[in-house]
């Protein structure tokens, strides 16, 4: 059996293309008794981030980038860090006890598709609560399905939440939202008084201003990342809301309460999505305004039948005066338009037909009107609106005379 | 029985797990029990294209019905049926008439090449002339395949063969990981084998993929890629956070494997006569419609954890044969 050699007698100095690697095995030498282990830390930190960002990562993210862009299935989201730096990962083991989540090919950052649909989650649920953005419990267990450890709701079976949260992946200087070449860069997080919080409470606690402070060299990352959701188009887009309103709001990863790991939309790219979903609520609203227009012209249509059946109702229960006076009022409406385009020759016929109706309007209390006023009313329509007594008006007006005629004799 | 090969490219962390695992992690992936390769079960792989081939399914519509031997149209749902078989509840239910056995057979899909980083070139594709042999034995059974180029056995202990183009070496070194190896550049069949796999996993050569394989095909010896195969999967710590304190919750900190994005697999496809009772149809003929169907190239999600964005992979068939 041949046995695998993994003791190295040397390593390349430079020119390592994956910084991941160089992160965790570029690391030359432990000069334990030195006293400069956090001068080695640093320097060796200083060189991962000058290794900039490799032909075959661009690729990579352009072939995934061509992967998620069909419209009908993704939602996608170029952040960029807003002002600050991201610690992802920070809380892993490693030898430089610092960490960072970095692609275990590329050894670019990533962050995970875990990490942003937990984010998402959380901001989701957090708007059921409250009740906004009409979400609620079942929405959110359909999304991100249901949270089989929730002790209020033991009985809960497992499902698949319907949205799919990928990696989000770091964006290289010169595609589109990125801003930088090179993903790492050097931070330094410095402990204040570490006995004295350790032994906090005890007696022989140290002042803690006898303390010096501790310098930590860390890796962080900095740039932007596309973010993407996939699912049907509505679903996806909802989902990439609540995650990009988490990222811009609560932040992700380590330190997000000292202010690291926040986003804010990249800029060109927001112009172009909001471009995009401006031409998008144009289109809607022009097809809503088509829709209802169509659907007033509908509605219009049906109201005027069935004010045409009620007004052939209504006319056919009319007493002879009343529908008389009715229809007076309907020629005088019509004369009024047709005057206004006339002038004074058709104002002079208006009057004469408004002395006719006032005459009649006067009896539009016809029960109290006398037999003689009745009458004379009565010839009066019959002598000026020939035209208007037709058929059954005809009828019913003969039908009035002769009453009156008989109220007459008695 | 005909027979097509087809690969796939992870563009994400494959997890195409088995449930459970006694080890340091949690959830491992599926390993073949001799040889202690990964491999992504066939039965996987055939759930995700029986749905992605199902005439029911929206934006399916440009499925067109086929003809069988006789030029008579047969629907594209009964055809989907005899490739795939039906399902076993809608039979029990009386509603798909008697079980029969759908006429694919989709075998497990083996590791082709594993992307381990490099100091030089970012990353290798590492192979070794056991899977070599294993690949080439498979194409065999792929008669309009070409025949692979003679696989390649590098001398014993740390060496390996690179092509004549690699970027992964410097001064006959290539450095995985923890790992040195010597290299020979260009020797024998390195560049034939390195095309031959850049060309059947890339058919459509975009953004020179093709060269980019080319530049890190590596060539080891069998008991190293066991050793590389083993340990340098990718291993994903997941936790959950508790709400309220946004802590990790209690005992909710586990580990699962995964296959790396960038990672080759092959695999086999059988194809038989149609079992179903209700039209019969040659291998010949049925393979021909699967093909149909499959077209080119297909973006898929296989194996586990698909919420969180594991296992989008380029499916690709490979050539047909009978």
């Amino acid at each position: 059996m041949t046995s695998i050699t993994m003791k190295r007698k040397k390593l390349p100095p430079t020119g390592w293309d994956n910084p991941g690697l160089f992160f965790d095995k570029g690391f030359q030498e432990w000069k334990i008794d030195s006293g400069k282990r956090g001068e080695d830390i640093a320097s060796h930190i200083k060189a991962v981030c000058d290794i900039p960002v490799s032909q075959i990562y661009r690729d990579a993210y352009r072939r995934w980038i061509r992967e998620t862009s069909n419209k009908a299935s993704f939602a996608g989201w170029f952040g960029q860090l807003d002002g600050t730096r991201l610690f992802i990962g920070l809380g892993m083991a490693h030898v430089l006890e610092t960490q960072v989540c970095r692609h275990p090919v590329y050894g670019i950052p990533y962050i995970p598709g875990s990490a942003l649909k937990g984010l998402a989650r959380a901001k989701a649920k957090k708007y059921a609560d409250k009740g906004e953005y009409g979400m609620n419990q079942g929405v959110v267990n359909i999304l991100f399905g249901p949270d089989c450890n929730d002790p209020k709701n033991p009985d809960i079976e497992a499902d698949t939440g319907y949205l799919i949260f990928h990696d989000a992946w770091w964006i290289p200087k010169g595609e589109e939202g990125g801003s930088e070449d090179k993903p790492y860069v050097p931070e330094i997080v410095t402990v204040h008084a570490v006995e004295y919080y350790k032994n906090q409470g005890k007696k022989d606690a140290p002042h803690p201003d006898m303390e010096s402070p501790n310098p930590n060299q860390q890796l962080a990352v900095q740039g932007s990342f596309y973010f993407v959701v996939e699912g049907v188009p509505q679903w996806a887009e909802l989902g990439r809301k609540f995650l990009t309103l988490a990222l811009e709001a609560d932040g992700i990863g380590g330190k997000v309460a000292a202010g690291y790991g926040y986003f804010v939309e990249e800029a060109a790219q927001k112009k172009k999505r909001e471009a995009l979903e401006e031409v998008e609520r144009e289109r809607v609203a022009t097809q809503k305004a088509e829709e209802e227009a169509q659907r007033a012209a509908e509605d219009k249509k049906r109201q005027e039948k069935i004010a045409a059946e009620e007004k052939t109702k209504w006319l056919a229960s009319l007493t002879l005066e009343k529908l008389l006076i009715h229809e007076l009022n309907t020629l005088l409406d019509q004369h009024d338009n047709l005057s206004n385009k006339l002038g004074t020759a058709a104002k002079e016929i208006q009057s004469g037909i408004q002395g006719q109706v006032n005459r009649i309007l006067k009896h539009n209390e016809w029960h109290l009107a006398g037999n003689t006023d009745k009458r004379e009313a009565l010839e009066s329509i019959e002598r000026s609106f020939p035209l208007l007594l037709k058929k059954n008006r005809k009828k019913k007006l003969d039908n009035a005379k002769r009453l009156l005629a008989a109220e007459d004799d008695e | 029985m005909e027979t097509m090969c087809y690969y796939i490219h992870a563009l994400t962390a494959l997890h195409a797990g088995t449930g459970q695992g006694v080890g340091v992690v949690d959830l491992p992936i599926a390993r073949e029990k001799s040889t202690g390769l990964p491999i992504v079960p066939g039965s996987g792989i055939k759930g995700v294209l029986r749905e992605e081939l199902n005439p029911s399914n929206p934006g399916t519509d440009d499925l067109q019905p086929c003809k069988d031997e006789h030029g008579q149209d047969r629907s594209a749902e009964e055809c989907w049926l005899t490739l795939f078989g039906p399902d076993a509840k809608n039979v029990e239910a009386g509603k798909e008439g008697s079980g029969f056995a759908g006429a694919l057979n989709i075998q497990d899909a083996q590791l082709l090449c594993l992307p381990v980083r490099s100091v030089y070139g970012v990353f290798a594709w590492v192979t070794c002339p056991f899977i070599l042999q294993r690949y080439q034995r498979d194409l065999d059974q792929v008669p309009d395949a070409p025949p692979l180029p003679e696989p390649l056995c590098p001398p014993d202990g740390q060496q390996g063969l690179v092509t004549s183009h690699s970027k992964i070496d410097e001064e006959k070194k290539v450095f995985l990981e923890d790992l040195d190896f010597q290299v020979t550049k260009g020797e024998g069949t390195i560049d034939d084998l390195a095309a031959y796999i850049a060309k059947a996993v890339f058919p459509v050569d975009t953004d020179e993929w093709r060269n980019t394989f080319i530049q890190r095909f590596l060539i080891i010896p069998d008991n190293v890629f066991s050793f590389l195969a083993e340990t340098a999967t990718e291993v994903r710590a997941r936790i959950r956070i508790e709400p309220g304190t946004r802590t990790v919750a209690d005992g909710q900190l586990w580990y699962e494997e995964n296959l790396p994005a960038e990672t080759l697999l092959w695999g086999i496809i059988g194809c038989d006569r149609s079992r179903s009772e209700k039209h019969a149809g040659s291998a010949k003929e049925l393979i021909g419609h699967f093909q149909e169907k499959i077209g080119t190239e297909k973006s898929l999600q296989i194996g586990g954890n698909a919420t969180v964005g594991r296992g989008r992979v380029r499916w690709i068939p490979g050539p047909v044969g009978g």
